[in-house]
């Protein structure tokens, strides 16, 4: 019982320290062109729900992980091995870790956050007892 | 009371709403000022609480001061929190995943977001240690927008109003000015009549001796023609000047007219006038107090000017207080129904214009008001008299 106890505890910690915490900084501004290599939903983005992460291969060879949004708000996603663009504020401790501020993908803008890192999707917890509207994310023509 | 009259009289209403709109925009601002100074104030009085209780936490290592923070961050009111050490953000959580708008500058301070404002407090801590936290302060944004909403409800209210106010005055006084308009014109009609009246009097005056001799000369000169188509000539003569003769009476009778009032039954004076084609309706039996022989002279007239026109029917109303001549020959337009009693008007081509204008004369002189509109079927004159007139 305590083995499993030990394992439990282990695995949460390692659980926890595989999270990724970084802020969006309007100085730290980043525009990636590549192909998408991976799209998975996880919780490794600093205390959300399932975040949409999207690994991206540039034409040179790196790959970037981009935190995109919660799952719910971006449902049409890119194809794998379609290219994309995106803009976003990379972590101050790894240029390769973005969060998402817009992705350009055939013609198509689909809007995140605004310039300063708020996301559009809103908070995760009520405000003065008011219900948040949760309505899906869209691609618009640019 | 002019139109000139009516704009001052309404400018200051207008001053007021334009005082109105400064002194409460003035208020509402030194309100929301008092607001924000007082929610500022206690923002720095919560600083130095965070102050003293972060560095009782950070004696008992960092983890126990980010715990404490994680835990303000469940409150409703706190959007993100963060701790940095010498200028480095080691520990931060926002309720909008990644949002964390904190910079440099003075403490406590508004920063703008899509949610509404967000108060930030810095406070200090031992060791170059900082900590941040977010308040959502939008309910202020909502009293500043309830202020201003408010505010400009009594605003255009009081604006609609005024121009309200401003419209019925102009329109009172154009009624005001239509009405003295139609008077004017009423007198100025009337003097017209009086001057054309006299001058036609006077005409006939000097054009009746030379007629009636005329008449008389071509009555001696009938009795003396024995030739049959000489007679003849000298018959459609003498109409003409028995017809110049008339005329020359009817010209005379606009300003010989000195009524004799007295209580007559109407059935009595109009049943005359009654024949296949004009018929008398009066519900009721009325005695009034009139001139008869002026009052037939009237409606024999109007009835003479309904057969001229070419009516078939003409139908004589009374009613208490009002006669009312009907026929059925069309009526006339809107321009003509204007001038029909007009002195020297006239819609025919051999029409003198007296007829009418006699009967309006004669109708005043009794005390009435005579009008004209388009019936049904043709012209219908109105006379209107004074209902103390009228008796059963």
């Amino acid at each position: 019982m305590r083995k499993l106890l030990t394992l439990l505890f282990v695995a949460f910690l390692v659980a926890a320290e595989g999270r990724v915490c970084f802020f969006f900084s309007p100085e730290r501004k980043i525009e990636i062109v590549g192909k998408v290599v991976k799209i998975e939903e996880n919780q490794s983005f600093c205390r959300s729900d399932y975040f949409v992460v999207i690994t991206l291969k540039d034409r040179r060879g790196r790959e970037f992980k981009v935190y995109v949004s919660p799952a719910w708000f971006f449902t049409e996603r890119p194809g794998l091995g379609e290219e994309i663009k995106i803009k976003g504020s990379y972590s101050q401790n790894n240029r390769t870790l973005v969060i998402a501020e817009w992705i350009y993908s055939r013609g198509e803008k689909f809007l995140l956050r605004d310039s300063r890192g708020f996301p559009l999707w809103g908070g995760r917890k009520r405000r003065f007892g008011k219900e948040r509207r949760r309505s899906k994310g869209k691609w618009v023509k640019r | 009371m002019g139109k000139k009259v009516v704009i001052l009289f309404s400018i200051p209403f207008f001053l007021m709403v334009i005082f109105y709109f400064y002194f409460f925009s003035y208020v509402n601002k030194k309100n929301q000022e008092r607001v924000l100074m007082l929610s500022m104030s206690q923002a720095k009085l919560t600083s130095a609480f965070i102050s003293v209780a972060g560095n009782h936490l950070l004696e008992s290592g960092e983890k126990s001061l980010e715990s404490f923070l994680s835990g303000l961050l469940e409150r409703e009111d706190v959007i993100y929190v963060a701790v940095v050490k010498e200028g480095k953000p080691i520990f931060w959580d926002s309720v909008y995943s990644g949002y964390l708008p904190i910079g440099r500058g003075k403490s406590p301070r508004l920063i703008p977001s899509p949610i509404g404002s967000i108060l930030e407090i810095k406070s200090i801590l031992n060791k170059g240690y900082e900590v941040y936290i977010g308040f959502d302060f939008s309910l202020l944004d909502e009293i500043r927008k309830r202020a201003f909403t408010n505010f400009l409800v009594v605003f255009l209210f009081l604006l609609f109003f005024s121009s309200l106010s401003l419209g019925y005055m102009l329109y009172v006084n154009s009624l005001y000015f239509r009405k003295e308009k139609e008077l004017l014109k009423e007198r100025q009609e009337k003097e017209r009549f009086k001057e054309l009246s006299m001058l036609a009097a006077s005409l006939s005056h000097e054009l009746k001796n030379p007629i009636n001799n005329l008449y008389l000369n071509l009555q001696l000169l009938e009795g003396k023609v024995r030739e049959e188509n000489a007679r003849k000539y000298l018959s459609v003569v003498k109409d003409q000047a028995r017809r110049l003769s008339s005329i020359v009476e009817t010209h005379l009778s606009l300003v010989r007219l000195s009524p004799r009032l007295r209580k007559v039954n109407l059935r009595d004076v109009l049943s005359s006038l009654i024949s296949e084609k004009i018929e008398l309706i009066m519900e009721e039996e009325f005695q009034m107090r009139t001139d008869p022989q002026l009052l037939h002279i009237a409606i024999s007239n109007l009835i003479r000017n309904s057969e001229e026109a070419g009516a078939s029917r003409i139908w004589i109303r009374v009613l208490r207080g009002r006669i009312e001549v009907e026929d059925d020959a069309g009526g006339v337009n809107k321009e003509e129904l204007s001038k029909i009693f007009s002195p020297f008007y006239s819609g025919k081509r051999e029409g003198t214009g007296i007829g009418l204008a006699l009967v309006r004369r004669i109708i005043e002189a009794l005390g009435g008001r005579i009008k004209g509109e388009n019936g049904d079927k043709g012209l219908k004159i109105i006379m209107e008299f004074s209902h103390e007139n009228f008796d059963n």
